[in-house]
């Protein structure tokens, strides 16, 4: 059976974080990665798929607003949607908002 | 002359709920380029063998099929690897063109038969058979006068499978041996929980995170919730979720039959002269553009394929700017395109096939800027289309649920079309 390309496609599809939380839950550091572009030895770019990632934990410096999402709770646990945001602002200035689904108990980190 | 398949050939799984049920059937022509390569060398048929792409720019090549019961080796898998664990297997070049004309010429012959053919993949097509019932009689009727269709033009292992969904049926098909039908239900469920996560339709790289966490059948997933399976796999998992437990909403898309223009010629000697090769494809043009089918029509692409001495066959498309409509319009593009290519061997015969017909014989262009824009837009988007075989994945952003608590939806990426 062939895939057959996508008509449409999600937007903002949260990935999977790795998140460091207090006793109290609350989360104190992000893993965040980073693609580094692989330069060659004349500093032009190599072709796509040579760049490397580098994974780094940064700080949260500030939790900025706490909130609840809870949907399709009319549709029973296999659809519900339950999810703690966190809006962060990490030690480095950056933005990052992540959810805690609550349902499955994993850290994602939500697209911009 | 005596159908190769026969009503006691017909084996069913399940039982029939709803005689209203969609059913639809998977024709399916296993190891179709082994089968390929054994028509071509009969020795084959008993040999361990692997097919392997043809060498290219690309730095590995890779499995592309295995004869049946090769065990150790995956389509897709490096070629150094499956010779590795076979080191007996005999290496085979794989014939795209080949194997892509007979493919669509096991589509035409099921055409004869049915109306609604999709074409899956090479070697696999899924047809409607449900409004086609009430002029057969009955599946089994349907299902001979599908084979029956397929089986008089070629002597290939065709199975064939029914269910109430493309994924049921290919499962069915799968089922099948050659020369009976399977046919699988809603009720179906106890039969998929056996199959290995390999036959499902989703990234490699995904199955094999699946069996290392422990996801070896389709019943090890559908027994997990829907919603972990998304969290830990993506859109790979739900959808891995929803076959396993027999679910498949997607519709059967029929093909468009397109039209095409061929023309075929074989040289004396095998030449890498490229003046011999540029008259060779001056005199197919000449020839196609001669045709009744192409009167005041133009084409939007030229594809060349020529069986290359001592190596796999060469292909070269050549996708039109302007729809060409006379043999010098597309002379000077496919030359064009031709000075910037390298031929890898002598060639031995040359077919030039004209496609994406229109009756277009002039342009009109919009005063207006946006709608001229959306034009052209349309016109590249169609030419895309005809230079990579599918819809171009081209997406805009269009906005859903712009009040939506769950931020993902919010927007949607939704595929430009022409």
């Amino acid at each position: 059976m062939a895939k057959r390309a996508g008509a449409v496609k999600p937007l903002n599809e949260p990935a999977q974080v790795s998140v460091r939380t207090d006793q109290g839950g609350l989360p104190v550091a992000v893993q965040l990665v980073t693609v580094i572009p692989t330069l060659s030895r004349r500093g032009q770019s190599r072709p796509r798929g040579a760049n490397s990632s580098q994974s780094k934990w940064l700080k949260v410096s500030q939790i900025e607003d706490i909130y609840e999402v809870d949907e399709l709770w009319w549709r029973g646990k296999e659809q519900e949607i339950q999810r703690l945001y966190f809006d962060l602002r990490l030690d480095n200035s950056r933005k990052v908002t992540v959810y805690r689904d609550l349902i499955n108990d994993i850290w994602f980190r939500q697209a911009d | 002359m005596t159908p190769w398949f026969s009503a006691a050939d017909f084996r069913q799984e399940g039982s029939v709920r709803d005689r209203d049920e969609r059913q639809i059937a998977c024709v399916l022509v296993p190891n179709l380029h082994w089968q390929l390569a054994v028509s071509d060398d009969e020795a084959l048929r008993d040999s361990p063998v692997v097919v392997a792409s043809g060498r290219t720019s690309k730095p590995q090549r890779t499995v592309v099929d295995l004869s049946p019961g090769l065990t150790g080796v995956v389509a897709g898998m490096a070629l150094d690897q499956a010779l590795s664990r076979n080191s007996e297997a005999v290496l085979v070049e794989a014939d795209f063109p080949a194997a892509e004309t007979l493919n669509e010429k096991v589509l035409t012959a099921l055409e004869t038969a049915v109306p609604d053919v999709e074409e899956a993949d090479l070697g696999i097509a899924y047809v409607d058979i449900g409004g086609v019932q009430l002029l057969y009689g009955d599946n089994t009727r349907v299902v001979q006068a599908i084979s029956r269709a397929v089986s008089e033009t070629f002597d290939l292992d065709i199975r064939i499978g029914i269910g109430p969904s493309k994924w049921l049926a290919y499962i069915a098909a799968m089922r099948s041996k050659p020369r009976t039908a399977y046919r699988l239900t809603t009720q179906a469920e106890r039969f998929l929980k056996g199959l290995p996560v390999t036959v499902l339709p989703i990234e490699p790289k995904t199955i094999s995170r699946m069996q290392e966490f422990g996801l070896s059948r389709l019943g090890d997933i559908g027994n997990k919730p829907r919603g972990a399976m998304h969290s830990q796999f993506g859109a790979d998992g739900a959808t891995a979720w929803d076959l396993a437990n027999g679910i498949d909403q997607s519709p059967l898309v029929p093909r468009r039959t397109q039209e095409t223009v061929s023309e075929y010629l074989e040289f004396p000697d095998s030449t890498v002269n490229l003046l011999n090769i540029t008259t060779g494809i001056e005199s197919l043009l000449s020839r196609a553009y001669a045709r009744p089918l192409l009167r005041n029509r133009h084409a939007r692409k030229c594809e060349l394929q020529a069986q290359v001495f001592e190596n796999a066959p060469w292909v070269m498309d050549v996708v039109f700017k302007e729809p060409a409509g006379s043999k010098s319009d597309a002379l000077f593009a496919v030359k064009g395109k031709l000075d910037s290519t390298t031929i890898p061997g002598p060639l031995e015969d040359l077919r030039v096939t004209l496609s994406g017909l229109t009756g277009e014989q002039q342009r009109q262009e919009s005063m207006w800027l946006e709608i001229k824009r959306q034009t052209d837009l349309s016109d590249s988007l169609s030419q895309l289309e005809q230079r990579i075989g599918e819809p171009p994945p081209i997406y805009r952003v269009q906005t859903l649920k712009p009040t939506s608590k769950v931020p993902e939806w919010r927007s949607a990426l939704v595929q430009l079309s022409h």
